[in-house]
């Protein structure tokens, strides 16, 4: 039926899949490792370097609740648990939750959207090793006990030259800029992967709703990270060079460091939480075997989350003496997060009840999400109140809901997704009984730990304390957290063995083990290098399932050369076709000659001007044209469509 | 032999230097990044003016406002042979590109020696008070948008003056060129505003 309408054949698809084969190669060697500019690589990397930064923040967490096991410990002393518990939050915060969040979505986006890799492959490479290079920068330090030390929000004047002298926060400043370097590069390129990349046929109001978290969650990083980039900066020219932002004796202020440092730190939190909403959509409408409930209240919700996310900043410095009128305004503000939240939950309520539901790991770990998330949410209005929040500011309890809402709102949610895509990225199923075991420890170790915080906080336990006189009466909650803190790090052990050996020996997953929803599922596990054989169109919001038995499949792109195709933004209609640069070492390059440049710039601001040479070399090297100019394509180099044949063909 | 429908896109045109192209986008989020840092830097201005019952503090003067606006004017006046080259990119035309880049380089210069020459007249430095180093702040933030624009528009100059190399690729460089050049000078508007005329106004 279809050789009645322009088709292809099987002998187009071999010919197509060995010449794509070889132009979207993945270079080999040790230069080719550093060129390597492929999404699904440079995704992965970023995925498991953020899951080793992870370990290490746990080993951090651990060590601070073996100090706290019991009053007036001796394990770690004031300073080390100052430089633990800032570089924990740091790296939890920007070395693992965010760069962890944008490695799925450089995996799984231009998969889902149809394409074959993001839209600026190279800059893709190059924010992945500023965020490299961060890390590793700011553990070297911290590994010869010049770690950061002032708390993962370094507010001033604690962090400022007087109070702070020596190298620490300057090397946690440094660190915050690759980070956010990195998160801008990755932002920038999935928005206009999103909005230009779609496959034919895949409307705005036709794209999955994880690609919808991750647009939001791109525009908030653009919005919302500039400002720590503003507050690092002056704090660092405060630091190095005696500029006096933050230094009331010459007319500055140190509460403008709260202002810029939240105006980018409560957004950061939605923008960890809302990519972890997109997997929560996908695995509660794949394991209940429907259409998620509530498509446009659900994009609603998140957009109304993202900007409701840029007026709630004040609320976290209700304890400063800010005016009263702003208080009442703040916390209007942040009980209206209420409203999109309530909405997003009921729609995934409404899909479970009313679906058929598999209990598969990763919907077991969305359905503990459910669970603590409410909680967190439900500490999160008390917090919005200033007399609550006044009375328990800067104690447990504070700490005790944004774990709720982080490791409930984000964890969970990633752990169900590693469940849920490690099939397509190895070839393999993760094991499903371990999985089970993994999920029950993490929920019981997690809820051990961190609920016996809130009563801790109520009953005056500070923050950021290394130890507590026994009277306190404070000692048994904290050993039970301790306990649950290791059940937590048996749990992950448990993943990462499980992970090791699906890797090996997992069950062989096939194209689409899950029945799922979106586009990914219909190519081959482990996603091919070039991803799609011929890219697909798409005729209705679930791709996969709202696919026509023929649906029709793109050609005409060239073979020879990295060709995509780029659509409209709204409809999604073909508009031309465009190359994607090859793999490059100037990325690389580019990344640690300017990663030299920022570390220097700490001790020696006379070594900048030296150093911008090797980082301009870079630059040039990545940016200048090479080989020859375009020529025209020769027939030879594109699978086109075989002209329609007259139906009386047809066997 | 099993056949599949097919949508054929071979006679698209295979690349676009208009707003439709990648690049352009990735030019354009990039400015609005850029645009939000600046954003933020006048919210510190004013932040930093609100606590302050002088402003500017005693012994620095609003800054006199003759030359800073002769050196806004060459800025504004340098857009002109910029878009010249854009169209002229777009259309084809090298030549055209080439002595656009060239006026607006020069003028773009011109601007640069201006712009040390009224910096180095600041009765204060950054670290006499917080006013000061705001001012050095958004002057040494613009200061490096308009050195990186001057460097960017060098090495697409370079790039078309061979003729081989004028395709659509470097015709793109110039337009998104052009886009930084026009951000740069249009920030400096809102900047020259806040520097010059804030002080006295408000």
């Amino acid at each position: 039926m279809s050789a009645e309408r322009p088709h292809i054949t099987d002998e187009d698809a071999l010919r197509e899949t060995a010449a794509l084969r070889e132009v979207w190669a993945e270079p080999t060697g040790i230069v080719g490792f550093f060129s390597n500019v492929s999404h699904t690589a440079i995704g992965l990397r970023y995925v498991v370097t953020a899951l080793v930064f992870f370990l290490l923040g746990g080993i951090e967490a651990l060590l601070m609740r073996i100090q706290l096991a019991r009053p007036e410990n001796r394990f770690l002393g004031p300073d080390q648990y100052n430089q633990i518990f800032t570089v924990h939050g740091s790296t939890m915060m920007f070395l693992f939750a965010v760069p962890v969040m944008e490695g799925m979505a450089v995996y799984l986006i231009p998969l889902m959207v149809g394409t074959r890799n993001v839209a600026f492959p190279r800059l893709n490479a190059f924010g992945y090793y500023m965020f490299l290079c961060g890390g590793l920068m700011v553990y070297a330090f911290f590994f010869i006990n010049a770690g950061p030390d002032a708390g993962w929000f370094a507010y001033t004047p604690l962090s400022g030259p007087q109070y702070s002298p020596g190298k620490r926060v300057d090397v946690w400043a440094q660190m915050i800029t690759f980070t956010e370097v990195s998160a801008l590069a990755v932002a920038t390129e999935l928005i206009v992967t999103i909005l230009k990349m779609r496959a034919p046929g895949m409307s705005l109001n036709r794209m999955p709703l994880y690609v919808w978290s991750m647009l939001v969650q791109s525009f908030m990083v653009i919005f919302a990270m500039p400002a720590v980039i503003v507050c690092t900066t002056l704090l660092i020219l405060d630091r190095l060079v005696g500029t006096h932002f933050f230094n009331p004796a010459e007319g500055g202020d140190p509460l403008l460091w709260q202002h810029l440092f939240w105006f980018f730190g409560h957004p950061e939190v939605y923008l960890i939480f809302i990519p972890a909403l997109g997997f929560v959509s996908t695995i509660v409408g794949t394991f209940s075997r429907r259409r998620v409930f509530g498509y446009m209240p659900l994009v609603l919700s998140l957009v109304a989350t993202a900007f409701l996310g840029f007026g709630l900043w004040v609320h976290h410095m209700f304890a400063t003496g800010i005016p009263q009128l702003g208080e009442s305004y703040f916390t209007a503000a942040s009980m209206m997060i209420a409203i999109p939240s309530g909405v997003q939950i009921f729609c995934w309520l409404g899909t479970l009840w009313t679906g058929r539901l598999r209990f598969k790991t990763p919907l077991l770990f969305v359905l503990g999400f459910v669970a603590i998330f409410v909680i967190g949410g439900l500490s999160g209005v008390m917090l919005a109140s200033v007399p609550i929040d006044l009375q328990v500011h800067d104690t447990f309890f504070v700490v005790a809901h944004f774990h709720y809402v982080l490791i409930g709102g984000a964890v969970f949610p990633l752990f169900g997704a590693f469940f849920f895509w490690f099939p397509k990225a190895t070839g393999r199923m993760m094991d499903d009984r371990l999985g089970r075991v993994t999920f029950w420890l993490l929920f019981v170790g997690f809820n051990l730990t961190f609920f016996p915080m809130h009563q801790l906080g109520l009953r005056g336990m500070p923050r950021r304390v290394y130890t507590y006189p026994a009277e306190m009466g404070w000692g048994p909650l904290n050993l039970l957290a301790t306990v649950g803190a290791f059940v937590m790090a048996v749990a992950v052990v448990l993943f990462l063995v499980n992970a090791a050996m699906s890797l090996r020996a997992g069950v062989v997953a096939g194209r689409d083990p899950w029945a799922g929803e979106t586009l990914e599922w219909s190519i081959p596990s482990p996603t091919p290098e070039y991803g799609f054989l011929f890219l697909p169109t798409v005729s209705g919001r679930s791709a996969m399932w709202d696919a026509r038995p023929d649906q029709p499949v793109v050609t005409g792109l060239r073979n020879d050369r990295r060709e995509i195709l780029v659509t409209n933004t709204v409809e999604a209609t073909p508009h031309h076709r465009e190359v994607l640069p090859g793999p490059t070492i100037w990325p690389f390059a580019s990344a640690v000659t300017l990663c030299a440049l920022l570390v220097a710039s700490i001790f020696s601001p006379r070594a900048v001007p030296w150093l911008v040479l090797p980082v301009g070399i870079s630059l040039l090297g990545w940016f200048w044209p090479r080989g020859k100019p375009p020529v025209p394509a020769p027939e030879e180099h594109r699978v086109r469509a075989r002209p329609p044949r007259l139906s009386a063909d047809t066997p | 032999m099993s056949t599949r429908p097919a949508l054929d896109v071979s006679l698209l045109p295979d690349s676009s230097v208009d707003t439709h192209a990648l690049i352009w986008w990735g030019q354009v989020f990039m400015l609005v990044i850029e645009g939000t840092v600046f954003a933020l830097l006048v919210a510190t201005y004013f932040y930093l003016r609100f606590w302050l019952p002088v402003w500017p503090p005693a012994g620095a003067d609003p800054p006199p406002l003759l030359w800073p606006v002769v050196n806004l004017l060459v800025l504004l006046v340098s857009v002109i042979p910029i878009r010249y080259a854009d169209k002229a990119a777009e259309q084809g035309d090298r030549i055209g590109s080439i002595i656009g880049l060239v006026l607006g380089l020069a003028l773009l210069i011109v601007f640069l020696a201006g712009r040390a020459a009224i910096w180095k007249a600041l009765p204060f430095t950054y670290s006499t008070h917080a006013y000061g180093s705001i001012v050095y702040t958004v002057l040494g933030a613009h200061t490096m948008h308009v050195i990186a624009c001057l460097l960017e528009t060098v090495v697409i100059l370079v790039m078309i003056l061979d003729p081989a190399r004028f395709h659509d690729e470097q015709r793109l460089g110039v337009v998104t060129g052009g886009l930084y050049w026009d951000f740069v000078a249009g920030s400096w508007v809102l900047l020259f505003l806040l520097l010059y005329v804030a002080p006295r106004l408000l």
